[in-house]
């Protein structure tokens, strides 16, 4: 796996975990879309500043998404961001004011998220003879690419 | 009501993932400069759906804990899974479709959890 492509996917999921519950916090702070027009301006402006910073953070990750897509196979990297649910979960349940909670029920789910993530990601186990994989070729040429 | 934004944010952020690839695999395949990258297809369908993602993705966000929410996204795991499979013929082995079906029952036990 690319190193530089590794950089750029962990920067990604650190950028998109952050803007989720920023855009949750900003969100929650707001009247519903469902009762527009009537609570039209009937807000504050730090809940639109922070979902505005979250968008930008959101963006952001996007960008560090497409350096991670030139060096790495999609779904390897695609594995990669789905660290995020992990890292979004303990902070909706931690930080106050998103409105998350711990339960038995949720970890279980998270754990067997990121259980398929570390399955998918974990190194094939090399084989005498075996013939490589062509996700491994594709790797390896996008590596041999960007030297 | 929610259920069927959540769908529609799957639908729109996958989509927006592969044609990110595409555009991606493209600018590697024929190198060019960055006037006729802007002008990709591929760059500006990936841009137009990941931003009516992002404004549904907000709607979600007033109604559901974001943590469970988000969890609920990795269904496009399996929706680009499969595309990088059909698509793209990236193989992916059986060890690989353990760890979705992993990954697709956390959501299914993070959403049915109260």
């Amino acid at each position: 796996m690319s190193a530089r492509g590794l950089a750029y996917a962990l920067t990604s999921v650190a950028l998109v975990s952050a803007a989720q519950l920023a855009m949750r916090w900003g969100m929650k702070s707001l009247p519903g879309v469902d009762t527009l027009p009537a609570s039209a301006g009937d807000f504050g402006l730090l809940p639109v500043a922070i979902v505005m910073l979250g968008i930008i953070g959101y963006v952001a990750s996007l960008a560090c998404w497409l350096g991670a897509l030139a060096h790495l196979p999609l779904h390897r990297a695609y594995s990669l961001l789905s660290l995020s649910y992990a890292l979004v979960y303990v902070g909706a349940a931690s930080l106050p004011g998103l409105g998350g909670s711990f339960s038995t029920g949720k970890s279980f789910g998270v754990l067997l998220v990121v259980s398929g993530v570390m399955l998918i990601n974990a190194r094939r186990p090399a084989v005498p003879g075996a013939r490589p994989s062509r996700s491994s070729e594709s790797a390896a040429s996008a590596d041999a690419g960007s030297a | 009501m929610t259920a069927l934004l959540v769908a529609a944010v799957c639908l729109l952020t996958s989509f927006g993932q592969v044609a990110q690839k595409q555009a991606v695999s493209a600018w590697r395949a024929r190198p060019a400069g960055l006037g006729v990258k802007l002008r990709s297809v591929w760059l500006w369908s990936a841009l137009l759906s990941m931003g009516l993602g992002l404004l549904l993705w907000l709607a979600v966000l007033q109604r559901l804990d974001v943590g469970v929410a988000y969890a609920m996204l990795s269904l496009n795991f399996v929706l680009v899974t499969i595309v990088a499979r059909y698509v793209f013929a990236e193989t992916a082995d059986r060890r690989h479709w353990v760890g979705v079906a992993l990954i697709v029952a956390g959501a299914v036990v993070l959403g049915l959890s109260p």
